[in-house]
């Protein structure tokens, strides 16, 4: 394959995907600023892997996973950790008008559940996909994922309750 | 009245930055054709230490058992954790290490050793020590675990980032007791290998004897209950690790047993002591 045939299809590949991978980058790793940067090295590593790229949804499945695994990665790092909840002060300092109380309070619920719960239900309710794609992406079981957007659905629900005027 | 479900979707569609497609930025090609080579110069490095690695069984076994050594001169001494870092260097850099090469192994120096903790078990895990192998963190921790007996993890990077291996006194698959447990693992992302164990209380010392005629003892952290050890080797290194008692009779031995450097971001692990192997947290699919 000549350089600009394949410059090209990469060019295409990247315009296809990397803007959802942005917005499941932000949701798991709860972090806007880093998610283009997750993002683009997930795409850059996984193009840089397959040796073809004529099955897009198993492009599509790679890049999920690399996402996910980066976002992990980055979260473990105690750095990042302060960061990321400077950026919730923040956000509950500003938060955005467009936006309805209700979600806000979900939100906030959202970004406290543990790393991997967060992960399960936003790969299960953002990114729609089945426990057995989701257990791809997580590398675990599905029934280890079932486990954990049960955890992560009753949490939410009890952090609801309690925000919820009485 | 909404479901969680769809205030969870709404909300989400909502916070989430909008999936809109985004123009390739400059570069991104041409790191995606280097990335693409340095992926295949990494599969075709690990084809020829694999057949290097087979060739130098194959010659070792031909040459039939080695004779026992006097102990040697190489002795590495496991300190507590309390202790000041002590280090064995032969200086190489971590992708560097060819064959017969060790690698430079600190002891201490790590802020917050990892401990892995599962989900649901309440296993009171301590650590025994942590370091620095070629700059990457390790820790090795202990605990008891009722049907398995005393158990050590040994995990490799950040957060353990790099994988793990946990080994114990009793293990499902190979029943019996025996004075020396072992296992061996090599760490795909290095690659780094080493060999941990637990040996029983009836064991003074343990020594690990090199196909290539050298020694090392390990000694156990002093003032734990838990007889655990490590030794980071060579990727390459072959022979028996030999659990003696006071009186210097060998009481158990195990052979080294892996083969061949394990595929980047994967965790292998042999012998008798083996109870599972800890993924890396892959940074690639």
């Amino acid at each position: 394959m000549s350089g600009s045939v394949q410059s090209r299809r990469l060019a295409e590949l990247y315009e296809r995907h990397v803007g959802r991978a942005v917005a499941l980058a932000a949701l798991v790793g709860g972090d806007q600023d880093a998610a283009e940067d997750i993002a683009h090295e997930a795409f850059v590593r996984t193009a840089g892997r397959l040796s073809g790229l004529r099955d897009a949804s198993a492009f599509d499945a790679y890049l999920r996973r690399t996402v996910v695994n980066l976002c992990r990665a980055r979260a473990r790092r105690a750095s990042i950790e302060r960061r990321y909840a400077r950026w919730l002060v923040q956000r509950e300092v500003d938060p955005s008008p467009s936006r309805t109380e209700d979600q806000d309070v979900l939100w906030r619920a959202l970004g406290e559940l543990p790393r991997r719960q967060r992960a399960a239900v936003v790969l299960r309710y953002f990114e729609d996909l089945s426990e057995e794609q989701a257990a791809d992406a997580l590398r675990c079981s599905p029934r280890a994922v079932n486990a954990l957007v049960s955890r992560a659905m009753a949490a939410l629900r009890e952090r609801i309750k309690e925000e919820e005027p009485t | 009245m909404i479901d969680l479900e769809t205030r969870l979707r709404e909300t989400m569609q909502a916070h989430a930055p909008s999936p809109v497609s985004r123009p390739m930025p400059p570069r991104t090609a041409s790191r995606v054709v280097r990335r693409r080579a340095a992926s295949i110069a990494t599969t075709l490095a690990v084809a020829v230490a694999f057949v290097l690695g087979a060739a130098g069984l194959f010659r070792y076994l031909s040459s039939g058992p080695t004779a026992p050594q006097p102990a040697g001169e190489a002795t590495v001494t496991m300190p507590s954790p309390t202790e000041p870092g002590v280090n064995f260097v032969t200086p190489a850099s971590f992708a560097d290490l060819g064959p017969g090469e060790w690698p430079t192994v600190e002891f201490g120096g790590v802020k917050d050793p990892y401990v892995d903790r599962e989900v649901g078990a309440d296993l009171n895990k301590s650590v025994v020590s942590s370091g620095f192998v070629e700059g990457t963190e390790w820790s090795l921790t202990t605990f008891a675990s009722g049907g398995s007996g005393t158990c050590g993890e040994l995990f490799v990077g950040e957060m353990g980032d790099d994988g793990g291996v946990r080994f114990c006194s009793q293990v499902p698959d190979e029943p019996g007791q025996s004075d020396l447990r072992i296992a061996g693992t090599s760490f795909g992302l290095g690659p780094v290998t080493a060999y941990a164990g637990v040996a029983s209380p009836a064991v003074a010392r343990v020594e690990f004897e090199l196909a290539d005629g050298s020694h090392r003892t390990v000694e156990f952290a002093p003032r734990l209950e838990a007889r655990l050890f490590v030794l980071f080797v060579p990727i390459d290194a072959a022979g028996h690790i030999v659990a003696f008692d006071r009186s210097g009779e060998r009481l158990a031995s195990e052979p080294m047993c892996v083969g061949s450097p394990a595929p980047v971001e994967q965790v292998t692990g042999c012998g008798n002591g083996l109870s599972t192997t800890f993924s890396a947290v892959s940074a690639q699919p």
